[in-house]
């Protein structure tokens, strides 16, 4: 079982927050403007999967979620490097993907969770068209998601972290910066959060991600059919990839540890949801 | 052109939907499938429409579906960029609708074959058309799956920031006019009962709308 995370620059790189994983997610796909964003240009990504393949780990380079005809040139450029020196190319908009199987019928494709792959038809086209891996819509109940794993397409989901609920033209911190008395891109250094009764999100970029964790830590036997685990941390504070990377890397080898699970309640802020697995409203956490 | 919507495919509920035997009786209109579901089910469905013209939300559906009806690219498939439009070209679609939030790069958009279709009305929502799962997360309800929208966004929300509150917002979905120039212009009005009401987020307690 491949253990994955994502990581957006240099600066969130440090070697302990790497160790429990196999691949890394390079680049901030909600953002071209937040610092250091790995994919904005500039020689940061190359360095970066320099030290992740020295360090014996895959790295995979993401690019921007929802790419306009204005940023196709950076996202062009961004592809143009990544093939050359990652070992897969994430997207989620399909005419990126499309691109980057045509032109580069080599790289290893993975379809983002924000591609919307709903369905096994849709996983079978993709595949179809050269995509290796599929993050599946952060939406499917397990038994949906085991549906587009027998198309032999590999399956990648989130056991761990706050996934996008939904991803728009506008960052929705912006609109505050006044009230903050900080702008873009100092403003999501801190975190915002948006709650109303029993429900909160997190805004960031352009996407709005699930306030609360999703953590499939009690339940994560009923993943295993998958190829790969992702833990969700691109837009966390330090520390929080590499406890919680440990904590799944020690549940995969060592098994269920009690206090492992009760420090991951207490490293979320907002408490736990099992996203949609369960066929339930994702914000919803059944104990395992 | 009157788009009309096929009961249990349609992703504005059922409630204003039509029957297979009922669509099939009229003239003139183009049938909506934006709901998403399996793909071969879909193109078996399509089959059964008599009407040339289907608007399609799944990829393979699309596909396949091309090759015997008029396929249009539902806005749930999030066009954003001249890749996108290509991609469904190659897939062999008729058009594809673009999101009302970038009317103003329609002139921007390339393509051999494929038309474009860009809203003159609509409603501009907290996330693109197609890229939200707010209702889903809140209260199971999906809208690209079930077709129903539990209307979230129009809550009112607190702002924290750093812990501290900061503000109060809502993202109520905001009906907008658009001069806008492309091969067609679509009129949102399907989900519209009275004006400004989305008629599944009429009933939602938090909404204001």
């Amino acid at each position: 079982m491949e253990l994955t995370t994502n990581i957006p620059n240099l600066e969130s790189m440090s070697e302990c927050s790497i160790k429990p994983y196999d691949s890394i997610y390079l680049g901030m796909p909600y953002c071209w403007e937040y610092e250091g964003n790995l994919i904005s240009g500039g020689d940061d990504l190359i360095s970066a999967v320099e030290v992740l393949h020295s360090m014996g780990k895959k790295a995979y380079i993401t690019t921007f979620a929802v790419p306009r005809n204005r940023d196709l040139d950076r996202v062009f450029r961004t592809v143009d490097v990544a093939a050359e020196i990652c070992d897969g190319i994430e997207a989620s908009n399909l005419g990126v993907i499309r691109y980057i199987t045509k032109e580069y019928p080599d790289v290893s494709v993975i379809a983002g969770g924000l591609t919307n792959v709903y369905t096994a038809s849709t996983a079978e086209l993709l595949y179809s068209i050269g995509v290796s891996r599929i993050v599946p819509s952060y939406e499917l109940s397990i038994e949906d998601i085991e549906k587009i794993k027998e198309t032999g397409v590999e399956v990648e989901v989130v056991v761990h972290g706050k996934v996008p609920v939904g991803i728009g033209h506008e960052c929705f911190l912006r609109k505050f910066s006044s009230a903050v008395g900080k702008d873009c891109p100092k403003i999501c250094r801190e975190e915002m959060f948006f709650r109303s009764e029993d429900l909160v999100l997190k805004p960031f970029g352009h996407a709005t991600l699930s306030g609360k964790d999703v953590c499939m830590y009690e339940h994560i036997d009923k993943l295993r059919f998958a190829d790969a685990f992702r833990i969700e941390a691109v837009t966390e504070r330090i520390g929080y990839r590499e406890r919680v990377g440990r904590i799944y890397r020690d549940l995969l080898e060592r098994g269920f540890s009690r206090s492992d699970f009760e420090e991951l309640r207490s490293i979320s802020e907002n408490g736990f949801a099992n996203g949609y697995y369960f066929n339930r409203a994702g914000q919803i956490y059944i104990p395992g | 052109m009157k788009f009309v919507g096929l009961k249990g495919y349609s992703r504005y509920s059922d409630r204003k939907a039509l029957t297979l035997d009922e669509v099939n009786s009229l003239e003139n209109i183009a049938v909506v499938l934006n709901r998403v579901r399996d793909g071969k089910e879909l193109v078996k469905t399509c089959r059964k429409i008599r009407h040339e013209h289907v608007i399609l939300n799944e990829l393979y559906a699309i596909s396949d579906a091309s090759k015997f009806k008029k396929v249009t690219v539902s806005v749930g498939m999030s066009t954003m960029n001249n890749l996108d439009l290509w991609f469904y070209e190659e897939l062999g679609a008729h058009a594809a609708v673009i999101p009302p939030e970038l009317n103003d790069e329609v002139g921007g958009f390339e393509s051999r074959s494929l038309k474009i279709e860009a809203f003159g009305r609509a409603f501009v929502e907290m996330f693109y058309k197609g890229r939200c799962q707010l209702s889903a997360y809140a209260s199971g309800k999906s809208v690209k799956r079930d077709g129903i929208c539990s209307m979230e966004c129009a809550r009112t929300w607190e702002v924290f920031y750093s812990g501290r509150k900061i503000a109060e917002v809502n993202f109520r979905p905001e009906l907008k006019v658009y001069d806008v120039e492309a091969d067609y212009i679509k009129h949102e009005i399907r989900q519209i009962e009275g004006e400004g009401v989305i008629e599944d987020g009429a009933d939602n307690k938090h909404s204001k709308s």
